[in-house]
């Protein structure tokens, strides 16, 4: 078995980064003895400057969580690398989600990595990992029913989400072996020898009969894994060529194409996932589009990660930019009459006078009552802009949204997806949230009440 | 080496958003103390990064006393992704001498009303897509300065670097020594020049009038956290010579209350006066409306605390603010301004204070 040295990491650092010297790299940390041989190599060949450790302790193992940061913590300072930490209540997350443990936690870890990935201008977010993982993730991959592209299993390199995995082609034994020749400290996550999570029963309780069908097995898969790439790359630059051959139509940063075109075509669904898999499409969506899409007469909307939708009306199919269209809106709302709107979201209003009130405010965020007398009668509707500030209902002093959406713990999409209501250029409702002190209710000098419904 | 704990982050805040980060716990706890009187951080980049625990002690403080060790550091300084760089430095001050100069006249109408006896003013230096080694940039300082209050600073990519001689405030037990410095003078080519330089830095009117001035306000301070006429000068007007000036230092010690913990100290006398002015809070309010931008870690305060909740804290002066990833270099000056003073003078001061930082970093700046 060839053997993991400083110097073998350097050539696969040479080959898949030329001129990693130069580049920044955000570590992905756990306490285990993958991610910890990764520092001890990255350490060895980069300046310490270049290195960035981030971990996250979703505090699900108690005492052994907070031991598996502390290593990290520790070996970062001795080290002298930068790192971050983050804790996150898995538990009470997932209690509201309808998402499995530790899909919530992969999307929690990755989404931080690329908050401080960016921040810190890194660039690549390095994780351990490795050959025996890579075989794992195939087979699940294959159980779940997915396509070519699962069947590729992880890339050492991924460009577009900017990982990189230079163990990717390591044996766990040479990674053990690296581990106690160099007298690494690491933490076994006691989660792993557990049956709980589906990784970890392949782990330990299918691999083995695997073994004996196969020994071999790990290296197959990842063969398999490596022709299916071959097929992918391949057909992914035979279809760019179908593509440009006058199927898709270009046009103000839209890709439009005409339903009658695909109706022609002898594999449409490689068409779909070949044109959207950029965006994320997935193989249940890509039905949906085939069976529902194609025939729908009214307009239909496919929301694609990367900020992209489909728009499907009743001849194309439309890839347009979701994101900008939301980021553009200014919505002037005349409210000198209670009505409602439906689109870009749906609101309601009406108009109270003060005589016929109950006083029984609704306790629901998405309901606002706002003193009518002190908004103009055509009103401002946007999405949160930096530097915005409002005194937030029961509040003395203003405070910036940015650090309100913080204590409210909004994501990026939340935040971005925030209606924000201005009279004159005072923002007197972040709707669900929030009213502003200077526009609520009072009992004494209000004549007329306008109440907002945000439905959905 | 000492081992450092890993540092809980407490965010303090009062009067004009003072950050104060400090941690509590292991032997030696480094102490960061921004002043940020213009309610944001230019420098120091958002701090919180949501819920992440952003400083990490061990990297977080080198100060002189050295908590690593100075092997430590050039170690370090090899192992950092620049070698020293010999690249000229063009810095440019963010005000022209017109504007200083308004902002002057304002300042003196400030004290003709009687807002204030005295301000500190002062203006940035700065470079930017400058490229530099932070480590070996401050062993340069520590070699070519020798200032007793140095410290290094590293937050992911920023850094500070300060050469300070002055110290904010050291507390030993229950006594709290301040010693405010105010009035420099350069050093003579010979002997005779030298005292003669000296000699005119005891009797200077203007000089003794700031430091008392100042000995008023830290007095005043202290008196807020001492224990009942335990206040007491113990050294007016001293000049004091260091290696490149003379300087006049006063020494201010009190006896603490009993029951007085380190927030209370922080919150009676941060920020120091000599950094901004008398009356403190009318200083700052014009400080705030005239400065161009944040001040970050200058004329804040970096330093440890102990074990026993002593510690021993210097104002960060002679100071380089630097980002590693925008290349932006930042070198901060500033004067006492009083009714004795010209403008001209003061622009002079902001200069020569400024200039003995930036010709460590084989910079020059525009227009000289």
């Amino acid at each position: 078995m060839e053997s993991l040295t400083a110097d073998k990491f350097k050539s696969i650092l040479d080959r898949w980064l030329p001129g990693y010297l130069e580049k920044r790299f955000l570590l992905a940390v756990s306490g285990g003895v993958d991610s910890m041989v990764l520092l001890e190599l990255m350490r060895q060949v980069l300046p310490h400057d270049r290195i960035y450790v981030a971990h996250v302790n979703y505090g699900l193992r108690g005492k052994d969580s907070d031991l598996d940061e502390k290593l990290v913590r520790n070996t970062a300072s001795q080290h002298h690398l930068f790192a971050l930490f983050k804790k996150v209540d898995l538990k009470k997350m997932a209690e509201n989600n309808q998402k499995g443990i530790q899909e919530l936690a992969r999307e929690i870890r990755y989404q931080w990595f690329e908050e401080i990935r960016q921040h810190h201008q890194c660039d690549f977010i390095v994780t351990g990992h490795h050959f025996q993982d890579n075989a794992e993730t195939i087979l699940l991959n294959l159980l779940r029913g997915s396509g070519l592209k699962g069947i590729m299993g992880m890339q050492i390199l991924d460009q577009q989400r900017r990982l990189f995995r230079p163990l990717l082609q390591v044996r766990k034994q040479e990674i053990l072996a690296f581990a106690e020749r160099n007298k690494l400290e690491w933490r076994e996550d006691k989660s792993n020898q557990e049956n709980y999570y589906q990784r970890n029963f392949l782990r330990n309780q299918i691999a083995p009969l695997l073994e004996k069908i196969n020994p071999k097995w790990q290296e197959h898969v990842n063969q398999t894994a490596m022709v299916a790439g071959e097929y992918f790359s391949f057909t992914h630059e035979v279809f760019q060529y179908v593509l440009t051959d006058g199927k898709i139509m270009k046009k103000d940063g839209m890709e439009i194409v005409d339903k009658a075109l695909i109706r022609e075509m002898n594999h449409p669904a490689l068409f779909f996932y070949h044109w959207l898999n950029p965006y994320g499409i997935r193989w249940d969506q890509i039905q949906y589009l085939l069976e529902k899409g194609m025939y729908s007469t009214e307009t239909r909307n496919l929301t694609l990660n990367n900020k992209k939708q489909l728009v499907i009306d009743r001849k194309h199919f439309i890839l347009t930019e979701s994101q900008t269209l939301n980021e553009k809106i200014f919505l002037q709302l005349d409210i000198r009459a209670s009505g409602e709107i439906s689109k870009p979201f749906k609101l309601r209003w009406e108009i109270i006078d003060i005589k016929e009130f109950d006083f029984n405010f609704d306790k629901d965020p998405r309901v606002a009552y706002i003193d009518y007398g002190k908004l103009e009668k055509s009103i401002l509707i946007r999405h949160w802009q930096p530097g915005d500030s409002f005194i937030p209902l029961g509040m003395k002093g203003r405070k910036k949204l940015s650090d309100f959406f913080i204590d409210q713990k909004l994501n990026e999409e939340e935040k971005k997806n925030t209606w924000i209501f201005l009279s004159e250029n005072n923002i007197f409702w972040v709707a669900g949230y929030r009213i502003d002190q200077r526009f609520r209710v009072n009992p004494l000098q209000t004549q007329r009440i306008i109440k907002f419904y945000l439905l959905e | 080496m000492l081992n450092l704990k890993p540092a809980i982050v407490r965010l303090f805040l009062f009067m004009k958003q003072i950050h104060l980060f400090f941690s509590n716990t292991g032997e030696y706890t480094p102490v960061i103390i921004p002043y940020t009187a213009k309610n944001k951080f230019y420098l120091l980049p958002e701090l919180d990064c949501k819920n992440s625990m952003p400083f990490n002690s061990n990297r977080f403080l080198y100060p002189e006393m050295s908590v690593l060790g100075i092997d430590e550091i050039k170690r370090l300084s090899t192992n950092y992704s620049v070698s020293s760089t010999r690249q000229r430095i063009l810095f440019q001050a963010d005000h022209s001498f017109e504007e200083y100069r308004q902002k002057f006249d304002i300042i003196q109408k400030h004290l003709q009303r009687g807002d204030i006896y005295e301000v500190n003013f002062c203006i940035e230096f700065y470079a930017e897509n400058v490229i530099i080694n932070p480590y070996a940039t401050y062993l340069n300082v520590l070699e070519r300065l020798h200032q007793p209050f140095s410290a290094f600073v590293r937050w992911g990519d920023w850094f500070l670097i300060t050469a300070s001689p002055e110290r904010f405030l050291q507390k030993t037990g229950n006594k709290i020594i301040s010693q405010p410095i105010k009035g420099t003078a350069p050093r003579g080519k010979n002997a005779k020049e030298d005292q003669w330089l000296k000699e005119n830095l005891k009797n200077s009117v203007k000089d003794i009038s700031e430091n008392i001035m100042i000995v008023d306000l830290v007095r005043n301070d202290l008196s807020k956290i001492a224990k009942r006429d335990s206040v007491k000068v113990s050294g007016l007007c001293e000049v004091y010579t260091f290696e490149s000036v003379h300087q006049m230092i006063s020494t201010v010690e009190a006896e603490l209350k009993d029951d007085i913990c380190f927030d209370h100290i922080i919150e009676a006398t941060f920020p120091m006066g000599s950094m901004t002015g008398a009356p403190k809070f009318s200083a700052m309010k014009i400080i705030d409306n005239l400065e161009k931008s944040s001040r970050g870690l200058f004329s804040g305060s970096v330093g440890y605390l102990d074990q026993n909740g002593n510690f021993d804290l210097n104002v960060v002066i002679r100071a380089i603010q630097y980002n590693a990833i925008t290349g932006y270099l930042s070198v901060w000056a500033g004067g006492a301004i009083t009714v004795h003073t010209t403008a001209e003078k003061e622009w002079e001061e902001c200069h020569i204070k400024a200039n003995s930082v930036i010709q460590i970093l084989n910079g020059i700046i525009d227009g000289r």
